[in-house]
């Protein structure tokens, strides 16, 4: 009699197994060919001077800061309203260093810098997050958080002349003499840091860690009495995405040359990137890279056809995403055997 | 069977919940390799012993031992570190997770420092429930009868001294049932382990557990070895109602 209720189990989700399986080769093959692409793409087009060289780095800005919000939130279910704030400390910590020149390294693009520049965001999310993860849970914290962005925005517009207040901090004259503005080091900087951070929460995700964040994102009561140290890992994942976003405020820095509050503190730094993981798939590895260059795009070419109008477009591809593919990008392509007879989004 | 040294001791635990006294003064007691069960009337406060135990609510007063440690106020991870599983009455395994997945979960994060590591423990504990050919189905489209093993599972992969089982018969078949009881039986033989089993189906109890701990209104009005309780005017009260003469 049980035997009879396992055949139908074996014969119902053998094929979906193997499915999964091709799509993952699939995806690792795509994923090959766009890191091959886009690595070499200064070789063969001037990304110093067309404009899809400004537009690649910008989207594998937005991918490094929107891969950490989704190690928080995507993937261990802590929504995080805070990442501007890491951005921006992030940037900061690079500028202010640079311009008080700390280091004494006096390059362009100093790694120390910029790894010191995911270093204080992290302690300040540690700082922030073990009060708040402990005390907080679902909402609360992500309010939580928000609170902690708008008080390091105010502490930075008022800094003085330690920030430099709402100007803040311009960089062109520290540059060290005979350094040349190249767009090409920013873009593959830029590209390199995007393509690390996705294998960073790749690994981690598919890990033992990957076993408790998800644990705790579905059911953090359970996950405790199961033995996972749930305040550990959610303040980890925190404090790991807020790494990533202080490396990417330090590499947008170092392009913009001029960090002030208004253009590394400000809330796009916050939604843009939720949008982009939510879009593209959340607690997906390839999400944030689909969300990243859609939203990008729409408000690139909005912003040149569309002007003062744009965000009605992102709006409405938003809305529509939201209805008709709530698991984001990354849901189509296990929903489009079938696509036509779902009665949702046939219609 | 006899019993051993006391491994949990909850001595006057009492919890209440506003004006709502859940727990009161209760003491109790599960023996090494000790199967004992916990019965009551709906809203007894037999979960919310559970809860006590594992850390989930603090007790008012009172203290709770485990291994001879207080473990009143551990954190719940501590308190699974040091050998104390748990099931849930509403099953808590990951949905979303596959089968294979859940028990690694819980065999990587539970008691520490084994011999074996978790892989082995989890394919193990599988094998003992006799999950293993479902390892790669999601928890979500399990049957209530499989999650709950597969909690079972979990638990038994990290080793423990003592599980608690929170109603595992609580809306399965007789079928179901029948197969459940064979397989706690036999891990139960052959790891000898403790095991605290609440449940609502008194016969099932009554017939498995070495001793039974009857609760009505969070105050414990009988103890002692099945067939006397059964026959305790106390609990046939607490029941069946007050008898009419």
């Amino acid at each position: 009699m049980s035997d009879q209720r396992i055949d139908d189990t074996d014969v119902k989700l053998l094929p979906d197994d193997g499915g999964r399986r091709r799509r993952k080769l699939i995806w690792a093959g795509l994923a090959a060919l766009a890191v091959l692409f886009f690595a070499t793409l200064p070789f063969y087009y001037d990304v110093h001077n067309g404009q899809f060289g400004v537009f690649f780095f910008n989207v594998f800005v937005y991918v490094i800061v929107a891969q950490g919000w989704n190690l928080v939130g995507g993937y261990t279910g802590q929504i995080s309203l805070g990442q501007n704030a890491f951005f921006g400390v992030g940037a900061y910590t690079m500028a202010l260093l640079w311009f008080n020149d700390v280091t004494k390294t006096g390059y362009y693009f100093d790694p120390v810098l910029m790894i010191l520049a995911g270093v204080v965001p992290f302690i300040l999310a540690v700082l922030v997050g073990v009060p708040l993860l402990s005390r907080l849970r679902g909402d609360y914290f992500a309010f939580g958080t928000l609170g902690m962005g708008m008080i390091v925005t105010v502490l930075f517009i008022n800094g003085g002349m330690f920030t430099g207040g709402a100007e803040g901090r311009m960089l062109v004259p520290k540059m060290p003499e005979g350094a040349v503005f190249d767009l090409r080091t920013h873009y593959w900087v830029a590209f390199l840091v995007a393509v690390l951070a996705t294998l960073v929460v790749y690994f981690m995700t598919t890990s033992r860690i990957g076993l408790a964040l998800r644990a705790i994102r579905e059911d953090e009561v359970s996950a405790a009495s199961h033995g996972v140290n749930v305040l550990k890992y959610k303040v980890f994942a925190f404090a790991v995405g807020a790494f990533m976003a202080g490396v990417a405020g330090s590499i947008y820095g170092y392009y913009l040359l001029q960090v002030t509050p208004s253009n590394v503190l400000t809330s796009n730094w916050l939604f843009l990137p939720i949008l982009m993981v939510v879009l593209g798939g959340t607690g997906t590895i390839m999400g944030p890279w689909l969300g990243a260059f859609l939203i990008y795009l729409i408000s690139w070419y909005g912003d040149s056809y569309f002007a003062g109008y744009h965000p009605i477009i992102s709006g409405v591809v938003i809305i529509a995403v939201m209805l008709f593919l709530p698991s984001g990008l990354m849901g189509l392509g296990k929903k489009m055997p079938g696509f036509g007879n779902r009665g949702r989004g046939s219609g | 069977m006899a019993a051993g040294a006391p491994l949990l001791t909850l001595s006057g635990v009492s919890k209440h919940f506003g004006g709502l006294q859940v727990i009161n003064d209760l003491d109790f007691v599960v023996h090494e390799s000790e199967t004992v069960g916990l019965i009551g009337p709906n809203g007894a406060g037999k979960s919310t012993v559970f809860n006590l135990i594992t850390s989930i609510y603090q007790p008012d007063r009172g203290s709770i031992t485990f291994k001879g440690t207080e473990i009143t106020g551990l954190a719940p991870h501590k308190i699974c570190h040091m050998g104390l599983s748990r099931t849930y009455q509403l099953v808590r395994a990951f949905l979303k997770m596959s089968v294979m997945e859940n028990v690694m979960m819980a065999a990587v994060y539970g008691v520490k420092h084994h011999e074996q590591g978790p892989k082995q423990r989890a394919a193990e504990a599988l094998e003992l429930v006799e999950m293993s050919h479902k390892r790669d189905v999601n928890a979500a489209h399990l049957t209530l009868s499989d999650r709950r093993l597969l909690e079972i599972a979990m638990g038994l992969s990290s080793m423990p001294s003592l599980i608690l089982l929170d109603e595992p018969m609580a809306g399965l078949t007789e079928v179901e049932i029948q197969h459940l009881l064979e397989v706690i039986g036999t891990t139960r033989d052959e790891r000898n382990f403790s095991i605290l089993w609440i449940e609502h189906k008194v016969d099932a109890v009554l017939d498995f557990c070495d001793r039974v701990g009857v609760i009505d209104y969070g105050v414990k009005i009988a103890d002692g070895c099945p067939d006397d309780v059964a026959c305790d005017a106390k609990v046939i009260e607490a029941y069946l109602g007050e008898p009419v003469a």
